[in-house]
């Protein structure tokens, strides 16, 4: 059965490449113009895993974590956050949220998928 | 990199220099400007995600070609179906059974050609031993002609004897008419056994020399066949190369068109930057502490995420410090 992934970014282009990238390895992905607008869409489902952006509006990628880790299926789905964001500052509130991991972009999908399989169950 | 100098001046100086109407203007050029930023920021965003979608059909249709081309080589198309190799090797068993088949017939034609031949040499045999029936019919026929004349001596005690003589006689005819008939079908079989065994061993002669024929030949397109089944192969694997290969320039060009999204973002910041600066010109923002020129800078450089976009702030703010490397690698951390 294959794996979902929701992929998080305000960012038509980055969506669509993370997008490529995971379907080409056989993910079925979801996609989410923000944190809200994701929750929304997983509903009740489970992502086996969750990229996501830090800087969005209506709802920021460490308020959209913390979301995440609020549900109880969702406790331990990795989450990556896949951002321009450099301040190490950014990058402990996202740990301190719960990610699982920090990407700079520009990222290169064969690296991505690596660290993927590293944090996939 | 002149707005932000600009912003350094005192607001109040600032006024001075340029009068009201002059500041109205470069509001609405302000205004337009950054319009025009959104909107170039949109279209290349537009095009980026078409081409990613571009992408995705490139990538999808290769591997279905390569995928499809596989399935039919290994034969995988449909059940119960064969793959190449396996119809050619099953067309190379069908062909030997088929040669080993008329090879077991040449066989049967040689033996039926040689009994053919013994069936000639008995009815030789017949035919002498009919000669000699006709020998001793010819010779029972003089018995009872010889009979006949010496009951005619004898006179009316002999008529009995010369009706025996007389069947003799008949008798003798009859054998010696048989005898003919039988000869006479004999060689009339023997003529066709010949005949018939001739026949064969000319079709034996010229049947062993096409045998040996359609066996090179069979074998010939046979591995024309392999060959060129190899050769597809051949090409198969260099289409499966030709489409990793691909798949490596489309991951290359995908960490390349990243650069959309980072200049999206600049772009981002600078109109917010170029919004707050609308504010400020036209007054709205006065009271705000944030006006202040070292307020606003610090505002401008608040909105920044990339280490890029600092660094060219601070040479354009500190024209002699030098430039910060532009980040190259992909940074990941896994907490």
């Amino acid at each position: 059965m294959p794996r979902t992934a929701l992929i998080v970014d305000d960012s038509a282009s980055i969506r669509e490449m993370v997008a490529f990238t995971l379907r080409e390895a056989g993910f079925v992905v979801l996609e989410g113009i923000h944190g809200a607008d994701a929750l929304q869409k997983l509903g009740d489902q489970r992502a086996d895993l969750i990229i996501t952006d830090l800087n969005m509006p209506v709802m920021d990628g460490l308020t959209f974590i913390r979301h995440v880790r609020s549900r109880p299926n969702s406790k331990y789905t990795p989450v990556l956050m896949l951002t321009t964001e450099s301040q190490l500052e950014k990058k402990q509130q996202a740990k301190a949220a719960g990610a699982t991991g920090w990407i700079v972009k520009p990222f290169h999908p064969a690296k991505l998928l690596e660290v993927i399989a590293k944090v996939l169950p | 990199m002149r707005l932000l100098r600009l912003l350094q001046a005192p607001l109040g100086a600032l006024r001075k220099v340029f009068p009201r109407l002059r500041i109205r203007e470069c509001l609405d050029v302000l205004a337009v400007v950054r319009q025009q930023l959104v909107e170039t920021s949109r279209q290349v965003e537009e095009s980026v995600v078409s081409v990613c979608g571009n992408f995705t059909g490139i990538a999808a249709r290769a591997r279905e070609t390569v995928a499809e081309s596989v399935t039919v080589l290994d034969g995988q198309h449909s059940e119960g179906s064969a793959s190449v190799e396996e119809a050619i090797e099953s067309s190379r068993r069908t062909i030997a059974s088929l040669l080993e088949r008329m090879e077991l017939a040449g066989k049967l034609s040689a033996m039926a050609v040689s009994s053919m031949e013994e069936v000639s040499r008995t009815v030789t045999g017949i035919e002498d031993l009919l000669g000699q029936v006709a020998r001793i019919a010819f010779t029972n026929k003089l018995v009872a002609l010889n009979a006949k004349i010496e009951a005619v001596h004898v006179g009316e005690l002999g008529a009995g004897f010369e009706v025996v003589a007389d069947e003799i006689s008949r008798q003798a005819d009859r054998s010696a008419e048989l005898a003919e008939g039988i000869s006479s079908r004999i060689q009339e079989m023997r003529g066709r056994v010949n005949s018939t065994a001739e026949d064969l061993r000319e079709f034996l002669a010229e049947d062993s020399q096409k045998l040996e024929e359609s066996r090179c030949e069979a074998e010939k397109s046979l591995t024309m066949l392999l060959s060129l089944h190899q050769r597809t192969r051949d090409l198969l694997e260099r289409n499966r190369q030709e489409n990793a290969r691909l798949a490596g320039d489309i991951a290359s060009a995908v960490v390349g068109l990243q650069f959309q999204d980072r200049v999206k973002q600049r772009v981002e910041h600078v109109v917010e930057a170029l919004q707050k600066l609308e504010d400020v010109l036209a007054g709205s923002h006065l009271p705000d502490p944030d006006a202040s020129a070292s307020g606003l800078m610090a505002g401008v450089h608040a909105s920044y995420t990339m280490q890029s976009e600092r660094n060219v702030h601070h040479q354009a703010a500190q024209p002699a410090a030098s430039p910060a490397a532009e980040q190259a690698e992909m940074e990941v951390e896994l907490f």
